[in-house]
């Protein structure tokens, strides 16, 4: 899982690079590959390291995008920058575990992960096709849904009660949030 | 970071990318907004939808107590009693001080409704009481990226204790004795083994306890009599201040004192005889003197929690509250007396009317081991030598049993040569 993540950083980058080559920025081409491989270096070192390398190729994407026509390649490097970050953390869960034990576990993870990937994708694609000019009215329209999607999901994301755990027969409660991994 | 963090990152991600494209009137990069924001949706959407199974934990140690040399198993048993399949991972906590010998103390598994999974590991562990308190983990969602943590209480016990020898010969002579039959000679005729000496025949004396031999060689009747052995009281005092002790790779003094403290405790309750037990160094740590098995086993956790402290209030040795320790007892030191105030305690004991035996650790061996060969070093430690001896003897002209004991070699050893010693100075 690890290194299909480091795999995703690479091909990213390149993704990245090969789009920036194409529209003559070779700049943001090799800003992404730096950072394609600045992430493979400390992605896995802890969660704050791997959310830095998500934030700087979401730097590194939105420059490429803007140097360019279409949006596809970028596009794709971020959902699998995306899907890389997650699967780092998702990782961080099953250090030092059998991989016979886990392999149910990471059958459902990819699955989901590869759709979730292709509907973004197929987004893409029509975004794409679309291509979204920015007049005043659209740029309104798309500014109050963004954040009305705020607002939503700030309502949607809070706290909420938790089925309780049996230990030993007796409820012992348990929390959800702490999402580190535990060290032994 | 939880599945809801994730989320939240991603949407926080997309909604930046949107509104800078929006600012900078660049449509692509509106564009890019996408991947995180459905990623997000598609976060919160898989963790709104996933239900924390609920889970039967069971842990239970094969043997709760054991000795330091021992091992024990582990076993955990995890049941689905939610109506969906569980993916869950769980990870046992393992406490400080205690080693994982064979097994798994984690357990990943896809747990069908009613299904139970266990797992069994072996465990050793250092001396000390330690609790196993939480059971780490996750619980997958079925579909979807969401992960939920788990963290459960389920505390267990181990007590690991001291390891002791078995000793054979430990003479005491307190002042106090209680009036039931023990095992302390007393210097008084009356009901016992050993024979004290003898006399001529009185009125109502027992016939069986007529000496024929001598009663033939002084041609009287003579009777033996026979020593009188009580039970009494001891209390052993183990110094657990920190700058007592050392630490000389894996060999910790104090370690090997806690092991001779309980090998004194073992053999005086085998004997019959109330012990009691202070830790001085930390809290007052005090079990008040009893018999018995019950009390063995008290003494012995009492001794396995044990650890060298450096606590300011108990620095000098002269804050030892006497008044726990029944006048005339029988008192039993492990002291290396650090300063000279210290030195005098035993003997101002030995005045207050108590009995004192002082075990002296020697750890001067153990260090010549480790450390040195230079001439100045080896000099050094002849000077210590020499202060220690006459510390030690001037304790012993004021009373005070004491036992040189090099704690390299076990406590038996040291107090055979104690006693080999006090028969050659007695001859």
């Amino acid at each position: 899982m690890r290194r299909l993540a480091s795999i995703w950083y690479v091909v990213a980058g390149l993704l990245l690079f090969a789009h920036a080559a194409a529209n003559e920025a070779m700049a943001v081409g090799l800003l992404a590959l730096a950072v394609s491989a600045f992430a493979v270096l400390v992605v896995h070192r802890s969660t704050m390291w791997a959310t830095s390398s998500l934030v700087l190729f979401g730097f590194v994407c939105a420059f490429a995008a803007s140097a360019g026509e279409s949006i596809l390649l970028p596009g794709v490097a971020l959902v699998l920058i995306l899907h890389g970050w997650d699967m780092t953390l998702a990782s961080r869960r099953l250090i030092g575990l059998e991989a016979d034990d886990v392999r149910p576990l990471l059958w459902r993870y990819g699955l989901s992960s590869a759709v979730i990937a292709a509907a973004a994708v197929g987004l893409l694609l029509i975004a794409a096709f679309v291509r979204i000019r920015l007049s005043f009215g659209v740029a309104a329209g798309l500014g109050a849904g963004f954040l009305s999607l705020a607002v939503l999901l700030g309502v949607l994301v809070r706290p909420r009660k938790v089925s309780p755990v049996l230990v030993n027969g007796e409820s012992a409660g348990t929390t959800e949030q702490g999402d580190e991994p535990p060290s032994q | 970071m939880s599945t809801r963090r994730r989320a939240l990152f991603a949407i926080a991600l997309g909604l930046g990318l949107g509104l800078f494209g929006l600012l900078a009137r660049e449509g692509n990069v509106v564009g890019l907004a996408i991947p995180p924001l459905l990623f997000g949706l598609a976060l919160i959407l898989s963790d709104a939808f996933h239900e924390t199974p609920t889970l039967r934990v069971t842990r239970s140690i094969a043997d709760p107590r054991i000795h330091e040399d021992e091992e024990t198993d582990v076993h955990l048993a995890v049941a689905n009693e939610s109506e969906r399949d569980a993916y869950i991972i769980l990870r046992d906590h393992v406490p400080h001080g205690v080693v994982v010998l064979d097994g798994d103390t984690s357990l990943a598994a896809r747990l069908a409704p009613g299904a139970v999974e266990t797992r069994t590991y072996r465990i050793a562990a250092e001396r000390g009481g330690h609790d196993q308190r939480r059971l780490l983990g996750s619980s997958w969602a079925r579909w979807g990226l969401a992960v939920r943590g788990l963290d459960l209480r389920l505390e267990s016990r181990l007590a690991s204790l001291p390891i002791f020898e078995t000793l054979r010969e430990l003479e005491i002579r307190p002042r106090r004795i209680h009036a039931y039959a023990g095992s302390v000679r007393t210097h008084r005729s009356g009901s016992g083994l050993e024979i004290l000496g003898c006399r001529e025949y009185a009125l109502g004396d027992d016939i069986r306890r007529v000496n024929w031999r001598a009663s033939a060689r002084r041609e009287d009747l003579i009777v033996n009599l026979f020593e009188q052995e009580r039970m009494t009281d001891v209390n052993v005092i183990v110094d657990a201040r920190a700058h007592m002790h050392l630490q000389i790779g894996g060999a910790k003094t104090f370690d090997l004192v806690v092991r001779a403290a309980a090998s004194v405790c073992s053999y005086f309750l085998r004997r019959g005889n109330r012990v009691g037990l202070m830790v001085y160094g930390d809290a007052l740590n005090w079990t008040y003197p009893a018999a018995g098995r019950l009390q063995m086993e008290r003494l012995l956790h009492s001794l396995a929690v044990a650890q060298p402290s450096t606590r300011v209030a108990f620095g000098q040795l002269r804050q030892l509250p006497t008044r726990l320790f029944a006048t005339g007892s029988q008192l039993v030191i492990f002291s290396t007396l650090g300063s000279r105030e210290d030195a005098e305690i035993p003997t101002q004991l030995v005045a207050r009317g108590y009995s004192v035996l002082l075990v002296y650790p020697n750890s001067s061996k153990l260090e010549r081991e480790a450390a040195y060969s230079q001439a100045q070093a080896k000099l050094a430690e002849r000077l210590i030598q020499l202060e220690q001896q006459v510390s030690l003897s001037h304790l012993g002209r004021a009373g005070v049993q004491v036992i040189d004991w090099d704690i390299t070699e076990p406590l038996s050893v040291a107090l055979h040569h104690a006693r080999a010693m006090l028969r050659g100075g007695l001859r």
